[in-house]
């Protein structure tokens, strides 16, 4: 895993339930909207290869009320799976979608990613909305590495004595 | 980590924690600053401190309350492995933009 330190990725909690990462990029909103809705495109990006994590399954029926789910693999072990329904499709610009997170079956998250065209290039939006702080933090946790995966179980754990 | 979180996941307590980041101070200051009762500031310090976010520290007639940088260090650094997959992810979907580009050049190409 190289260090960069000249990404541009920024990542903000804008309140105690959201989630905001922002990122340009060198090619129009139409590609960038084929690279983020097309199955074939996501497979590559999606589960990054230099943090040892491959995605095996990406279903996506994209159009209004179809649903996605993706599953990430890591050392041959799957992850808990992310899923939900597309709400909104405005190519190229915006879309709006469900996002439920295995551990969390009745606390689905609203996703809106934006894309904005400027000098042929685009800035992402990707603002997340959680139904409470301990979902969003638990989908932090997700990325982490073997450590902070055990983190992820406290905090199912914790979730779970609070219901 | 769901210490941290959980302690600061309450707006008082972020408020406390804000205030103290400009240095140590006593209950009463803290709850003058804040508007709110010396009960509640001590029940949300309490709080603080068992998720090792404060310190306390007698100096003199007072006993002042000092925040502790480890645990926000831990959170920053949470947040960093967080960022930093996004950032995986959309080094990654660079590789696949200019491969989409590409592949539109040559088509136009072919229309030509």
């Amino acid at each position: 895993m190289d260090a960069r330190n000249d990404d541009g990725t920024t990542l903000e909690l804008p309140s105690d339930r959201e989630i905001l990462i922002t990122r340009s990029f060198a090619a129009p909103a139409r590609l960038v909207f084929e690279a983020i809705s097309k199955p074939e495109h996501v497979r590559r990006w999606w589960a990054p290869r230099s943090l040892g994590v491959s995605l095996v399954v990406c279903e996506i029926d994209f159009r209004v009320g179809g649903r996605w789910r993706y599953v990430m693999q890591r050392n041959g072990e799957n992850l808990p799976s992310f899923s939900g329904s597309f709400l909104e499709i405005q190519p190229p610009t915006r879309t709006v979608q469900t996002e439920v997170f295995e551990p969390f079956p009745d606390g689905g998250a609203q996703v809106t990613v934006t894309l904005a065209e400027a000098d042929g290039k685009t800035t992402m939006s990707n603002r997340s909305v959680y139904p409470s702080q301990e979902v969003r933090d638990a989908v932090i946790a997700s990325g982490m590495e073997k450590g902070m995966r055990e983190s992820m179980r406290q905090l199912t754990e914790v979730v779970a004595s609070l219901a | 980590m769901v210490e941290t979180f959980a302690a600061l996941g309450e707006a008082s307590r972020l408020r406390i924690v804000e205030l103290l980041r400009a240095g140590p101070r006593p209950v009463g200051e803290i709850g003058e600053r804040l508007g709110l009762r010396q009960p509640q500031v001590s029940k949300h310090l309490r709080v603080l401190k068992q998720a090792g976010l404060v310190e306390m520290q007698p100096r003199a007639q007072q006993r002042l309350y000092e925040l502790r940088a480890a645990p926000l260090r831990e959170l920053q650094g949470w947040l960093e492995r967080y960022r930093a997959l996004w950032d995986a992810r959309f080094v990654a979907l660079d590789d696949v933009l200019d491969e989409l580009k590409t592949k539109e050049k040559v088509a136009h190409g072919r229309k030509k």
